[in-house]
């Protein structure tokens, strides 16, 4: 049978209440109270003991002739505590809302012991503004299909908790180049040129601090990488009551297999850091570099993401925007028609000009 | 009688030859001592100048040397030549050298003032000549060229001085038709860069413009970067060790076109002018 999940409600008069990014505080859907975290965790920590186990496999239930046995091996089935409703869910949903009564409910077993993020980064972005970002990403884009942004409608928005994994590590790094250095004297009719040549190298260690990774298969790396960088100045320990409102997942890509990503990007920068201690040569060719990455802890994290899809054309266009910075990302149609229209715009008006100016006036 | 009209005749030629004004011989025109000209080449000039010789009645020569050690200056050597070598044409020995000297790779054009050379081959005149010939040919190691262009020179400018138009700074056909030449290359470059300008600039910077509007379309990318998120580098080792050093020298050929020789040196006494310099 469906297992237990948590909805917070408001302890005045029992409405559900989401995370507002306002107010950075949980608020009642009805009467409008403001609770702060802490007073909400505190209220449902004893609930929340309870909610140890995990939504229950489909396998027993009649629900199973809807769906293969494959695909109910990774679904779990929870009961609403606000309007009893049967709650299907991937297994590695960490917050959703009900579909029948639409209030905000999480999954407390997803966060227990290892799978506990240490962190959260709240959300500061509201739905209204990641719409306005949107039509204001459209904007300063002259290619983009005039069409694209007149009959284009969201249809769908969510603002997502997306796990991250935050890697810190340390990057040996061996440099060796060779270096030269050109000087010049005229000497009569004569220029004499004077080549040195020099052997560089360089050893030093580079740190590195939450280089994140993002930890969900079902999020786009390429977006979730372009969507960088977080402040993480305002990263706060993990509280489930931050979650109401929004969905989430827990990771479904282990802190090893997702390694090699953050350590791709230390060893890129740490040989540029390096790198850049070299100065005062003219020429410079690089003999061999070696890297040896050392890894440290590794911290999971929440981090906040508004995804937006529209649809043009019969393709879905994905954005992502950044919950806490608003920086949006997400490619965008280009207008084949337009780019010939600019091209030749610009090189008659130019030529034009130049003509009058070259031709006429000089 | 008839060996009495033989010997007179010998003793009037020979009395002719005190005469009558003392002219080169047919190959002592030109002496190239340094053979900077193959003989065929060198028999040829000696024609030419021969023929203008002959014709304006003003000596054309040119003399090449290794060098002029005895005398302290060029100007002194031509004259010594000139003198010595009794050139010249009429009384006054009308008639203008080039002398080269190859060890230091000077030159002096002399000219001898007897009635003609002077008017024809005045401080501008000579310069002019020495512009052309030095900065065209000499120092470019052409000196069949440039002694031919010598030769056609004074033909011309004797021609003009014959004419009651010497080179003069006011009438100087050859600048004239210089500058024309100029001005015309200068205007058909002038025109060719503004056309290639006009045609080639708009495109390019439509390319660039509308790959940059493409840009502004295309957000998304792969992170391979992390230094926002470097916490501190430590160097522990940090050495540029000098290995060795080489050197090249370039010899750089300086753009002696001075704009019809400038930088050439002219000085004029009342028997002759020089106007001297390297090559």
């Amino acid at each position: 049978m469906p297992d237990q999940i948590t909805n917070y409600q408001c302890p005045s008069c029992g409405g559900p209440l989401h995370f507002d990014s306002e107010t950075q505080k949980l608020k009642c859907d009805y009467c409008g109270s403001l609770f702060t975290t802490e007073e909400i965790e505190e209220l449902y920590r004893e609930k929340n003991e309870e909610a140890v186990s995990v939504g229950t496999e489909l396998q027993d239930s009649h629900d199973t002739l809807q769906w293969t046995e494959e695909e109910a091996k990774h679904m779990r089935a929870y009961s609403c505590p606000s309007c009893g409703a049967q709650l299907i869910c991937d297994e590695n949903t960490a917050a959703t809302s009900c579909p029948y009564c639409g209030n905000p409910t999480v999954v407390p077993a997803q966060f227990d012991g290892a799978l506990r993020p240490d962190y959260v980064i709240p959300f500061k972005l509201n739905k209204d503004q990641a719409v306005k970002k949107l039509s204001q990403y459209y904007g300063g884009k002259p290619l983009l299909p005039s069409a694209f942004s007149s009959n284009n409608h969201i249809e769908e928005i969510k603002g997502v908790y997306v796990p991250f994994w935050l890697y810190d590590g340390a990057a040996d790094v061996h440099l060796r180049c060779h270096g030269t250095r050109v000087h010049s004297v005229t000497r009569g009719d004569d220029i004499i040129t004077t080549t040195e040549h020099y052997q560089i190298e360089r050893e030093g260690t580079v740190e590195f601090n939450k280089v994140p990774a993002d930890a969900s298969s079902k999020m786009p790396d390429i977006l979730m990488d372009s969507i960088e960088p977080f402040n993480y100045s305002e990263m706060v320990p993990f509280q489930m009551s931050y979650l109401p409102g929004y969905l989430a997942d827990k990771y479904d890509v282990s802190s090893e297999e997702d390694a090699s990503r953050a350590d791709v990007r230390m060893k890129n920068s740490a040989i540029s850091e390096i790198s850049r201690t070299v100065g005062g040569y003219s020429g410079l060719v690089t003999e061999s570099q070696q890297v040896n990455i050392i890894p440290n802890r590794v911290h999971y994290a929440f981090l906040p993401v508004w995804m937006l899809s529209t649809r043009w054309n019969g393709k879905n266009y994905i954005f992502a925007m950044n919950g806490q910075t608003g920086k949006m990302v997400g490619d965008l149609p280009i207008d084949k028609g337009k780019v010939i229209l600019y091209f030749l715009l610009i090189t008659l008006g130019l030529m034009a000009v130049l003509f009058v100016i070259l031709f006429i006036l000089m | 009688m008839k060996r009495i009209l033989k010997i007179m005749s010998v003793l009037a030629a020979v009395a002719l030859m005190f005469i009558l004004p003392v002219k080169a011989a047919y190959n002592d025109y030109v002496i190239d001592t340094q053979n900077l000209t193959y003989s065929s080449e060198q028999d040829e000039l000696n024609m030419l100048a021969a023929e203008a010789s002959e014709q304006h009645d003003a000596g054309i020569y040119i003399r090449v040397y290794y060098d002029y050690t005895g005398f302290d200056t060029i100007e002194e050597y031509a004259e010594y030549v000139y003198e010595s070598e009794d050139l010249g044409y009429g009384p006054n020995k009308d008639g203008i050298m080039l002398i080269l000297t190859m060890a230091d790779r000077s030159f002096d054009i002399y000219a001898k003032y007897g009635g003609k050379c002077e008017e024809a081959f005045s401080d501008y005149a000579r310069e002019q000549i020495a512009g052309t010939i030095v900065n065209d040919y000499l120092s470019d190691g052409e000196f069949y060229d440039g002694f031919k262009a010598f030769i056609d020179l004074c033909d011309s400018y004797l021609g003009y001085q014959e004419q009651g138009t010497p080179i003069s700074p006011s009438f100087d056909p050859y600048r004239e038709e210089q500058e024309r030449q100029e001005q015309e290359a200068a205007e058909n470059a002038s025109r060719a860069a503004k056309t290639g300008a006009t045609l080639g600039i708009p495109p390019l910077t439509a390319l660039l413009t509308v790959l940059g509007l493409r840009s502004r379309n295309k957000t998304e990318h792969i992170a391979t970067e992390a230094s926002g998120y470097i916490k501190g580098t430590k160097l522990h080792r940090q050495t540029d060790r000098f290995l060795y050093r080489n050197q090249t020298v370039t010899h750089v050929q300086r753009d002696r076109d001075s704009g019809g020789g400038g930088s050439f040196h002219s000085s004029s006494s009342g028997s002759g002018g020089h106007t001297s310099g390297h090559f």
